[in-house]
């Protein structure tokens, strides 16, 4: 496994990842720490966006806000479950500010690979994108 | 307050249209048929791309609404070309099943863009099973009495299928490129187009095969008898204008005469 030190030091290989994320400050916030380690970032501000995407586009990774403005969280659960059986190789990322330790375990059964616990250093959300493995 | 996402795609002038000649295969030269009106989202957005703007609306239950977006944008478009080519544009089967307007709607839109009815032709498509069978079939009816032409699209690839083509009944079969592009080497690719082509026959229906891309497909389609083609092998989408200043300024009888014109046009890349 990459050691954060070595994350701080040597350049990763790029990733393919689509943000999801309905906050324009925190959409730009995030995507800017993960190009700035030489990723390509896809911005996609709601559900029904990320899932047209996923249906079309090829991502490594799929960053998503599962606190979106006017869901419930269960629209994105339904989200993971669809793009997990869609595509196996994706890692999932679940970015959210509910420290529910019992909401964390719902997005790992449902497919995430890791939880980015919103307020976190962004230096975390960077390890954990690049470090974050497929399947649950 | 920021617009959602679904109202800034359906502003005006948000989405823009290019369009694909469909060529007639049959002579030793191929000629000019029609042309489809294609959509593409807002510029540099995510949704600027046709096959995820449609999804997300699909996702959205919006279909009407961005198809009756696309078709503004198309018909606005399309005053730029000769004044006798046909159209064709797109329509979700739901959209026709839900909004009770469209008819009336794509009169008032031809209507100021002094387009006649009958240049148009509506490319049926479907993604879901549901169709509300009842308000579909007078609409559609109501469009044929208008005079607008009745195509079915995706023939061959998810819902568009024989279901669709005993519920539309429509002049037009256009197949899918999964159905097309290696069928010179395929045989059930050649088994199947063979099979909607005596469907065809049996309903006076024009066959029109979609994603073509090389010359040994094409020598295939014309070996199945296949009318009508349309692909990059012929051209990409192109803006109107970027179209009109490549093909002559000629009535469309002489058209029918280009094959040339039609080779510079994919010389053109």
């Amino acid at each position: 496994m990459m050691s954060t030190a070595t994350l701080a030091s040597a350049p990763p290989q790029p990733l393919r990842i689509l943000l999801v994320e309905d906050d324009p400050g925190t959409r730009q916030l995030l995507a800017t720490a993960l190009e700035r380690r030489g990723h390509e970032v896809t911005r996609a501000e709601e559900l029904d966006e990320a899932g047209a995407l996923l249906e079309y586009r090829d991502y490594d990774v799929l960053c998503l806000d599962l606190d979106l403005a006017g869901l419930n969280g269960l629209e994105g659960l339904d989200l993971i479950g669809e793009a997990r059986a869609r595509r196996p190789n994706l890692r999932i990322l679940v970015e959210t500010g509910n420290g529910n330790p019992r909401v964390h375990e719902t997005c790992v059964e449902r497919g995430a690979a890791a939880i980015f616990l919103k307020g976190s250093p962004l230096s975390e959300l960077q390890r954990l994108v690049e470090s974050a493995r497929g399947g649950a | 307050m920021r617009k959602s996402l679904i109202d800034r795609v359906i502003e005006p002038g948000a989405i823009t249209a290019v369009f694909q000649p469909i060529v007639d295969i049959r002579g030793a030269h191929p000629t000019l048929h029609s042309v489809e009106g294609l959509s593409r989202g807002p510029r540099g957005t995510t949704l600027e791309s046709p096959d995820v703007l449609f999804e997300f609306a699909r996702r959205k239950h919006e279909e009407p609404v961005v198809d009756r977006a696309a078709i503004a944008a198309i018909l606005a478009e399309a005053r730029a070309l000769p004044g006798d080519l046909p159209i064709h544009v797109n329509v979700h089967a739901s959209t026709i099943g839900r909004d009770q307007g469209l008819p009336d709607y794509l009169k008032r839109l031809a209507g100021s863009a002094g387009i006649a009815l009958h240049r148009l032709s509506l490319e049926i498509l479907e993604h879901s099973n549901y169709v509300e069978e009842g308000q579909y079939l007078g609409a559609i009816a109501a469009l044929r009495a208008a005079g607008i032409g009745i195509a079915l699209d995706d023939v061959g690839v998810g819902t568009s299928n024989f279901r669709m083509i005993l519920l539309t009944k429509p002049s037009m079969l256009k197949v899918d490129r999964f159905l097309v592009d290696g069928i010179a080497e395929d045989l059930f690719q050649q088994a199947t187009l063979r099979a909607v082509r005596v469907v065809a026959d049996q309903v006076g229906a024009v066959v029109v095969a979609e994603g073509l891309e090389r010359e040994e497909d094409l020598a295939m389609l014309r070996e199945l008898d296949i009318e009508l083609a349309q692909g990059y092998l012929f051209s990409r989408p192109r803006l109107a204008d970027e179209l009109v200043r490549l093909l002559p300024i000629a009535p469309f009888g002489r058209r029918r005469e280009m094959g040339v014109e039609l080779a510079e046009l994919a010389a053109a890349g």
